[in-house]
């Protein structure tokens, strides 16, 4: 059986879903990206605009997108060091 | 020879722990910034309180050299160290506690008041019983002797689980036992032997240390 990911593990799928669809994705996309259930994705969908790591935004069709902000870029770029950071002071 | 006073050994030592303790903060508070990770939150949390209870001792130490002993200022002093001291270490066990508290869905501000109040009762009955110089009998002591050996054993338990047995875990957990002797060693001295108040400095030392050391590391591209 698969392990349940921790919350930092669906934050980092869902950001990098994000930035490997050239930083602007669809919402179902995303949903089926994250691999979670549509409950979950949408509160951490929230927790993330809130926060700031993401934005929603309307592409020229007036479709409902998700981006990445400068924190979630940040977030990103600094995944491996919270993970360790994490794991090495058994938080 | 070099005659080190046990004063002026333990001014050093203090502004050590001042400096690396406010580092520590810094950083794991930028890291806590980036992940709302409660884990990290209690982990930052307690390196400030052990900045602010060594910098107390550094403003007493201060205040000594420019101003005559004061009683007042004296048990002021104990009442801010000993609240600051106990609350570092019920921070740092919950840091290592998260994921059961996690797990067991409990609070984080619940379990943010209910230390607060124990180190402030602490600090306060340690005040009072140091006012009536009643001889082995300190709350700090006690409780944070029993805090550092319940980490020293969740550090263990978390080494052992970590993957390949991780290296940096098994300096925690050394790290931990420090802590725990540090405690211990602190508690025979403020009351039997005053004199080997020394190895709590160099044991403080090396343990502030191994944590700077850890913390750098980890964090040297954040």
């Amino acid at each position: 059986m698969a392990k349940k990911r921790e919350r930092l593990e669906v934050i980092h799928d869902i950001l990098k879903a994000i930035q490997d669809n050239r930083n602007s994705i669809k919402p179902t996309r995303l949903l089926y990206a994250s691999n979670l259930s549509p409950q979950m994705f949408k509160d951490y969908i929230e927790e993330l605009i809130e926060k700031e790591f993401i934005r929603e935004q309307e592409d020229k069709k007036g479709k409902k997108m998700f981006s990445l902000r400068d924190k979630g870029f940040e977030f990103l770029e600094k995944y491996k060091i919270i993970v360790q950071f994490i794991d090495n002071f058994g938080l | 020879m070099f005659y080190l006073d046990n004063h002026v050994l333990g001014f050093f030592v203090n502004i050590i722990v001042v400096i690396v303790s406010f580092f520590i903060f810094l950083r794991s508070k930028k890291l806590f910034k980036l992940t709302f990770h409660k884990g990290i939150h209690f982990f930052s949390k307690a390196f400030f309180s052990y900045g602010i209870a060594f910098f107390v001792n550094v403003m007493f130490f201060l205040f000594l050299i420019f101003v005559e002993f004061n009683i007042t200022v004296y048990l002021v002093r104990n009442f801010l160290n000993e609240y600051f001291l106990a609350l570092a270490g019920f921070l740092l066990l919950c840091s290592l506690l998260n994921k059961w508290f996690h797990k067991k869905k409990i609070h984080i501000g619940f379990i943010a008041v209910i230390i607060h109040l124990i180190s402030g009762i602490i600090a306060f009955f340690d005040v009072i019983i140091e006012s009536f110089h009643i001889p082995f009998v300190s709350f700090l002591f006690i409780t944070q002797i029993i805090v550092s050996i319940t980490a020293m054993f969740i550090s263990f338990r978390k080494y052992k689980q970590s993957k390949n047995n991780h290296s940096f875990m098994q300096i925690y957990f050394i790290t931990m036992v420090l802590n725990c002797i540090a405690w211990i060693i602190n508690y025979i001295a403020a009351m039997i032997f005053p004199e080997i108040r020394i190895y709590v400095n160099i044991i403080t030392v090396i343990m502030f240390v191994s944590f700077f050391i850890g913390v750098l590391k980890i964090t040297k591209d954040l």
